[in-house]
């Protein structure tokens, strides 16, 4: 039997360190692991060009280099080797500094074992592995991140640190689906995972996009997990996707996708087990032939497998919308605190998606001037306000708001840094980043999309006193109506539009104030804070339920 | 129990392989006057970067043996390099130098009348 064999660059100033960590790493046999040490920040880069080393172990103070720009000038030597930061227990905030920064993990070395040491060596490089693999996703890096973040903050248990940092449970089909007119059957891959099953179901959007990636799905099925638990909903997170290009396919060919998809996936999807909703590239419609297809399955109806429905067939009163009317109300709570009054302040939208047009149509309705205003095809600028529902008629006749007349246009990077009281991120990942973050120009940045602000650029608007409320809250109000649609069809009741809006405000006032009261606590960002508060209850909830068997 | 370093827990440090612990003990004897050179020549050149630095490795091996005497006067002068302040910083090397040189004599003791170099020999052969 061949062992696995791993070479760790140790790079150590310390002689007495150095020693320790190589024979701890010398009893291991299984994999055996080579060491190679470099006392300085200069050896070990030289090292690392020479080529063949696994993973690094990090000593932050060296002689030619101190504090994380060791760790930085060793990351940018090479992305992809995975990096342990080593450090002492009065250190540890830098140590985590440098998770944030896309190290692996760090190491405390007052109690450092074998066992311990090996084991961070082992998920270090597994994680490295996957992401390489056909879980590479900058968004699920980011995901992660944020996630080691918070879980180094809140002491979250190493076991579960490490079972919450991928999904629970995964499936990858290569769905085939017929073309119209021709004879030719189209495979597109296709995705389910569930991030969590100890929460009841799990919960998740479907999405058809042509980037979508098993990283992506999981990075969104961990945000999901996240955003159930702070608003207490009973799910864990779910998400799904098809790699496909909705918009080339006629309507018969996304239905028998969609059928095809349902009938792959049938085993994993129920009201009870794993109930999917809209997301981008799928709509109400989407979401009746799901339910079609498993109603056919089964041999009856069952509206509860999917929610954000048609009303007709179960759906709820206001889902379509609650997205950006629960941004909206957040909004509106947050200027409260702060003295803003809305009614006349402005606002800056970037995307006319569902969640971008219903915010900027609910921030408007109660009182805000919406100055700018994006979608793929054009950027909007005007001081004097836009009128709303003007730009929908105009979406609704021509589908882009390209050629609409009510503001000028401007280059869609400038769209951001526009000054204003409120900015809302709802179009994409990654806008708000270190490189604009400075720019930045408003007092509350409300994220309707998912990780629109990467972690650098998180700490320096945290510095000017920016309110960022964090994707997992602010864009919560479409899965705690989703919920209320799934409360209502196991019930058989519907409940009044009002008091499905009554309900979704409390739900999202109280995750709120309970993420302000961690971050104040904790003394930590608002995101991080609501992280801490999301995985605190799911880390007490697989505590509760133990490990089977 | 000696005061100067707490055997048990330094054990637990060296995973509870006490030759390991012996053998770290003789590595630490033979750097040490390296180290302390080091924060010596950092403050003689009031480089206070470098004193916080050389002080902190010192107070890495202070703690690995659980000295914490030790550790405590490494922890002050790299907090005196912190904060770019050699006020005091005499004071600081001369505590240091009573508590090191406490805890090499304890090491050198446990090491059980082998000198370092027949430990580690032992080690490497």
């Amino acid at each position: 039997m061949t062992h696995k064999r791993i070479t760790v660059l140790l790079v150590e100033d310390n002689p007495v360190y150095s020693r320790l960590i190589e024979k701890l790493l010398g009893r291991s046999d299984n994999p055996v692991f080579e060491t190679v040490l470099a006392g300085t920040l200069g050896q070990a880069l030289e090292r690392l060009a020479v080529g063949g080393i696994d993973v690094v172990l990090l000593d932050l103070m060296l002689p030619d280099s101190t504090a994380l720009d060791t760790f930085y000038r060793v990351r940018a030597h090479d992305l992809r080797i995975p990096v342990i930061v080593q450090s002492a227990m009065d250190d540890v905030g830098l140590a985590s500094k440098a998770v944030e920064g896309g190290a692996e993990d760090y190491l405390l070395k007052d109690g450092i074992n074998s066992a311990t040491l090996i084991r961070s060596i082992h998920y270090a490089m597994e994680r490295t592995h996957a992401r390489g693999a056909e879980w590479s996703s900058a968004m699920l890096h980011l995901a992660q991140q944020q996630f080691l973040k918070a879980a180094h903050i809140a002491g979250l248990d190493p076991n579960i640190r490490q079972r919450l940092l991928f999904p629970e449970r995964t499936q990858i089909a290569a769905l085939p689906f017929k073309r119209d007119g021709i004879d030719q059957v189209e495979t597109v891959f296709a995705y389910r995972v569930q991030h969590v099953l100890s929460m009841g179901p799990t919960k998740g959007g479907l999405r058809y996009h042509p980037e979508v990636s098993l990283g992506e799905v999981a990075a969104l099925s961990m945000w999901m997990t996240w955003k159930c638990a702070l608003a207490k909903l009973p799910f864990g997170g779910a998400k799904g996707g098809v790699r496909v290009d909705p918009a080339a396919l006629s309507k018969d060919e996304l239905e028998r996708l969609t059928r095809r998809y349902t009938s792959e996936f049938i085993g994993m999807i129920g009201p009870d087990k794993d109930i999917p909703a809209p997301d981008m590239g799928t709509d109400a419609q989407v979401m009746a032939w799901i339910m079609d297809t498993y109603s056919e399955h089964v041999g009856y109806s069952v509206p509860s497998v999917v929610t954000g429905k048609p009303v007709v067939l179960g759906g709820s009163l206001g889902r379509h919308e609650a997205t950006g009317r629960g941004l909206a109300y957040l909004v509106s709570e947050t200027c409260r605190q702060i003295g803003l009054d809305l009614n006349g302040a402005t606002a800056v939208v970037q995307g006319f998606g569902n969640v971008g047009m219903h915010a900027a149509t609910f921030l408007a309705e109660a009182g805000a001037k919406i100055i700018g205003i994006s979608d793929v095809s054009v950027a909007l600028h005007n001081p004097k306000g836009l009128p709303i529902d003007l730009l929908k008629n105009h979406v609704r006749q021509h589908r882009q708001l390209f050629g609409c007349p009510y503001g000028e246009i401007i280059p869609s990077r400038d769209l951001l840094e526009l000054h204003c009281d409120i900015l809302a991120p709802c179009a994409l990942q990654n806008q708000i980043t270190a490189e604009n973050s400075s720019r930045i120009n408003c007092r509350i940045v409300a994220e309707g999309a998912n990780g629109p602000t990467t972690l650098e650029a998180d700490d320096m608007l945290q510095a000017r006193g920016i309110i960022v409320l964090p994707d997992i809250l602010a864009n919560a109000g479409g899965v705690i109506v989703s919920y209320f649609e799934w409360v209502q069809g196991l019930q058989n009741l519907t409940w009044p539009l009002e008091e499905i809006n009554m309900r979704m405000r409390d739900i999202l006032t109280d995750a709120l104030a309970r993420t302000q009261r961690r971050a104040q606590a904790e003394k930590v960002d608002l995101r991080t804070a609501a992280m801490i508060e999301a995985l605190s209850r799911v880390g007490a909830a697989n505590h509760l339920r133990g490990l089977f068997p | 129990m000696s005061t100067l370093l707490d055997w048990t827990k330094a054990l637990q440090n060296a995973d509870g392989d006490e030759e390991l612990l012996i053998e770290l003990a003789g590595v630490f004897i033979d750097a040490c006057p390296e180290m302390m050179q080091q924060v010596r020549a950092a403050i003689d050149g009031r480089n206070a970067q470098e004193l916080q630095r050389t002080a902190h490795s010192l107070k890495g091996s202070a703690h690995l043996f659980a000295a914490s005497e030790a550790g405590a006067a490494a922890f002050r002068l790299e907090e005196m390099g912190a904060e770019n302040n050699f006020r005091d910083v005499e004071d600081g090397w001369n505590l240091l130098r009573f508590e090191i040189e406490g805890l090499l004599a304890e090491l050198a003791a446990r090491l059980g009348g082998r000198n370092s170099d027949e430990a580690r020999n032992t080690q490497d052969s």
